[in-house]
């Protein structure tokens, strides 16, 4: 094991040797960051609610307490107190989402809310024949849970904003009081309007990025999390059949083990995530590494028709990659083109491990272009006189790279190699269309699950295929943890982040 | 003045139009329809027959594309905006049920069918105690098809027979034996049994799976599933067997270099094209075990495709009627014709121009030697294709065989619906 060595020590290690010191200094310091999400953040996070929680009801008892009878009605009445104080628009905005509000719930809201509970009970009837004439019945369509989920979650958080709108009203209300007691000059709605082209520009700016975030990202992952606890699969389908909560119970069968309808989820997800993150690594780092190689060589002084080598590996990219991945997979396959040229027969993509390895090795050439571009742009940039003043020094060109070329690409780059872990770990096109995530596994009660499945194609068949909803839903929510681990780990101690003055 | 009066009268021209747009379609029956996209043709000229069969019916009929085998994926999208009249294969069926998109035939419905075809067939759309389609065809299934020069009508009686001929003539025998549709074709053949208790209101719930792979066949020391996996693991490892679906049928018939092919009767037409009058088909060959020496017959599936009513369809007693007349004798005869699709109706089996076709009698002569293709659970499928990647690289002992099968029996038996 490595010890905290002093300075001086450590200048006196070779090359490798500070590798694998520092290596293992990370390796040291990995469990303390992970401790440190229940030490830090965690109390950090609930100091945080604790004090804004403190805050609303505080705000609440000072107005109750403080405010004269305009401002107290404005608790029932959201907006009294501006209207009665001639602050006509702002009364009148206020006013007018609590009238929608108590429409939405009166009319739509409360129902929805109701059945949330049970999630709808009443299955389809299948029209079948009336037993006494013979004729044909007509089908009474049941609750559809999945729209009863939709809606009971649009409609709780159409409260939560409501309750927000609530508050941020008495609050309002007693401020314009406030403001009036102290003679001091009320907002007009055209100075409003105006504010928000001029001191709160950010507000209009930010409102639609808002609204779509919310939307298409936090209200999907809101509604994933909530069918992670239902049981809406092939049995329980909408609205043929209603589905139901069945608490803890996928998340049971993923982590407890032993087959559930026949799969077992636990050994397949334990294989698959360690698969995974096995090819995130080397797609990650070969193209990463590769594509450095290749862009170096490229840029060498003396290397002729550099613009050709540069045009030749782009032509990769000009073709789109699902074309040349469907190819690939064609060429390859136990009795593809390659197979039949060389009369081999290579399982380049049924072989268990050989197929990991093709998958790896196409995924580079598909690759490597996208990252030599990149470094090639910055390696132009790197100032010329550093490596001249290196020179003089007397530093070899293997040193240069270390000491030079290296800390500058990676300082750059460090934020795209993330980007592009995360992205390989979702990495859905170069597996689905390469192998389809064949070839099947060989062992019993993997449902469906092939040797280079990655989660992400292995969730995508037990949605389309198996309709597993709920476990899939546990699955992506895994996944979600562990990308958003990674990414805010190796983010906040990359240099990028941490010395962003740097190379400046 | 003079312009909002312009104004006025457009409008209420306007109303007027909509509103008599509202009250044509009153009157109207929209069905829509989706067949395969190969029968496209032949479908559109169906309906139109069909609507010159019914004019008191006002129809507009939608026609639209989606194979059998995509039916479920296509419905399940959203069964209640899905075709009124659609064709499925039949092992869909507790699939299209679970998400409600089959409206059951009345009593009256399956007593006219009983009278045109076997009740094997009836039961292809049968799930608990209802059914749920109108068969059309009873062309799913396997056999096989030789070359005449390569091997000869003896020799196509036996596996040995075939493998011998195609390896004097250093050509390949054709066999998808690794997916899990064909994997079990010895194991059946040699006397194994998979079968399912449903649930007879809830079609969905299996009560039960009945399975005895892993169980010692009658007068033999080996169970069936050591019996006919040891058999696909023989032929895995024969250098004249090539496992490939139909791409890789087309690359070898293009370059002449096969014969002998186990396929359906989809291929049939490639096939003949290939070979031309040295092309035959006949039933599966019988195979010898290399465990106990006993000789077994290859068994087939026995499946077929089925027009089915969309239960959310708004006009159910028409798109009944539909799907009855898309599946009647008459247009299997047509679809006979037109696709060379092999019909599910005895009357129509029985003609002399469909006794001709050499593949369609081929696949009939199949059905003694048949399986019926029941509405499997999901996991059937992906089970034997694990069983069929375990043993492309088996070389073991009979025993490390049974323990893998009995590793599948087990999860085939956990498809079973789980009741709290």
């Amino acid at each position: 094991m490595a010890k905290t060595v002093s300075q001086l020590d450590y200048l006196g290690m070779s090359g490798w040797q500070k590798f694998c010191y520092n290596f293992l200094q990370f390796l040291k310091k990995l469990p303390v960051a992970f401790l440190s999400i229940f030490t830090v953040w965690i109390p950090k996070f609930a100091r945080k609610i604790y004090n804004s929680v403190k805050r609303f009801f505080l705000t609440l008892w000072n107005a109750a307490r403080h405010g004269d009878w305009k401002t107290r009605m404005s608790f029932l009445v959201m907006g009294f107190s501006q209207f009665s104080r001639k602050q006509i628009m702002r009364g009148l905005l206020f006013l007018v989402f609590e009238i929608l509000f108590i429409i939405y719930m009166v009319a739509f809201g409360a129902a929805q809310l109701s059945m949330f509970g049970s999630l709808g009970v009443r299955d389809t009837i299948q029209g079948g024949e009336d037993p006494v004439t013979g004729e044909r019945l007509p089908t009474v369509v049941g609750d559809n849970s999945l729209l009863i989920l939709l809606y009971g979650i649009l409609t709780m958080i159409f409260i939560i904003a409501f309750v927000y709108a609530w508050y941020a009203n008495i609050k309002a209300a007693y401020a314009v009081q406030q403001y009036v007691e102290a003679n001091q000059h009320l907002t007009t709605a055209k100075e409003d309007l105006n504010a928000l082209a001029d001191a709160q520009y950010h507000k209009t700016l930010l409102a639609g990025p808002l609204i779509g975030l919310v939307i298409f990202t936090i209200f999907p992952i809101i509604f994933m999390v909530f069918v992670a606890f239902t049981n809406y699969d092939m049995q329980h389908m909408p609205p043929n059949k209603t589905f139901d909560w069945v608490g803890w119970a996928n998340f049971k069968s993923l982590f407890a083990g032993g087959l559930s309808g026949g799969t077992d989820f636990g050994r397949v997800f334990g294989k698959l995530l360690l698969w995974t993150v096995i090819w995130a690594i080397f797609a990650t780092f070969t193209n990463y590494i590769l594509g450095m190689i290749v862009a170096i060589m490229i840029n060498k002084k003396g290397i002729k028709l550099k613009k050709l080598w540069r045009t030749v590996l782009i032509m990769t990219i000009a073709v789109p990659q699902f074309v040349s991945l469907l190819l690939m997979s064609q060429m390859l396959a136990d009795e593809g083109a390659l197979n039949m040229l060389f009369g081999t027969s290579i399982p380049f993509l049924t072989d268990p491990v050989l197929a990991k390895v093709t998958v790896i090795v196409v995924n580079i050439w598909v690759g490597i272009p996208f990252t030599m571009l990149m470094v090639t742009g910055i390696l132009m940039n790197i100032p010329a006189d550093l490596y001249e003043s290196a020179r003089i020094d007397g530093a070899g060109p293997v040193r240069m790279y270390f000491k030079i070329t290296l800390p500058y690409v990676l300082h750059v780059t460090t934020p795209s190699l993330i980007s592009n872990f995360v992205g390989n770990i979702n990495n859905f096109g170069v597996i689905y269309l390469l192998t389809g995530g064949g070839p099947s596994m060989a062992a019993g009660g993997s449902g469906g699950a092939g040797e280079t499945d990655l989660l992400i194609t292995w969730l995508y068949k037990l949605i389309q295929d198996k309709k597993q909803y709920g476990i899939a839903s546990v699955i992506s929510i895994m996944m979600f943890v562990l990308t958003a681990v990674i990414s805010l780990i190796v983010y906040n101690r990359s240099k990028a982040v941490k010395n962003e003055e740097d190379f400046m | 003045m003079r312009k909002r009066f312009i104004a006025l009268i457009a409008c209420g021209a306007l109303a007027a139009t909509s509103l008599a747009g509202f009250a044509g379609c009153g009157g109207k029956t929209d069905l829509t329809v989706w067949g395969p996209a190969a029968q496209q043709e032949s479908l559109k000229e169906m309906v139109k027959l069909f609507k010159e069969e019914n004019p008191d019916i006002n129809l507009s009929i939608g026609v639209g594309v989606c194979g059998e085998d995509q039916a479920f994926s296509q419905m399940s999208n959203d069964p209640q905006s899905g075709a009124d009249v659609f064709a499925w294969a039949n092992d869909q069926v507790a699939n299209l049920y679970a998400i409600g998109a089959l409206s059951p035939l009345t009593s009256a419905d399956v007593t006219a069918l009983q009278s045109r075809m076997a009740q094997s067939t009836i039961d292809f759309g049968k799930l608990g105690s209802k059914y749920y389609g109108y068969p059309y065809s009873a062309d799913n299934g396997f056999f096989l098809y030789y070359k005449s020069d390569v091997v000869s009508a003896e020799q196509a009686k036996t596996v040995k027979g075939v493998l011998d001929a195609c390896k004097a003539k250093k050509v390949k025998f054709i066999v998808e034996i690794t997916n899990s549709w064909y994997v079990n074709s010895f194991t059946f053949g040699a006397g194994g049994t998979y079968d399912l208790v449903r649930d007879e209101t809830d079609g969905t719930i299996i009560k039960e799976v009945q399975v005895n792979f892993d169980q010692k066949a009658p007068e033999s020391e080996y169970t069936y599933g050591q019996l006919g996996s040891q058999e696909v693991a023989d032929l895995l490892h024969d250098s004249t067997v090539v496992v490939g679906a139909d791409d890789v049928i087309d690359s070898y018939l293009s370059s002449e270099e096969v014969g002998a092919i186990v396929r359906g009767t989809w291929k049939a037409d490639d096939i003949k094209n290939a070979w031309g009058d040295k092309y035959e088909a006949t039933i599966l060959p019988d195979w010898t075990s290399s465990l106990d020496g006993e000789t077994y017959p290859w068994y087939s599936f026995a499946g077929g495709k089925l027009y089915g009513v969309n239960s959310y369809s708004k006009h159910v007693n028409e798109a009944h009627k539909l799907a009855a007349f898309l599946a009647s004798d008459k247009m299997q005869e047509k679809r006979f014709d037109d696709n060379s699709i092999c019909p599910a109706s005895t009357a129509v089996a029985a003609l002399d121009k469909v006794k001709a076709n050499k593949a369609i009698s081929a696949f009939m002569q199949q059905q003694t030697h048949s399986v019926v293709q029941i509405a499997m659970p999901d996991n059937y499928w992906s089970e034997g294709d694990s069983l069929g990647t375990f043993l492309k690289t088996f070389t073991g002992t009979a025993t490390e065989l049974q323990t893998r099968i009995e590793q599948y029996v087990t999860a085939l038996k956990n498809a079973a619906t789980k009741t709290n």
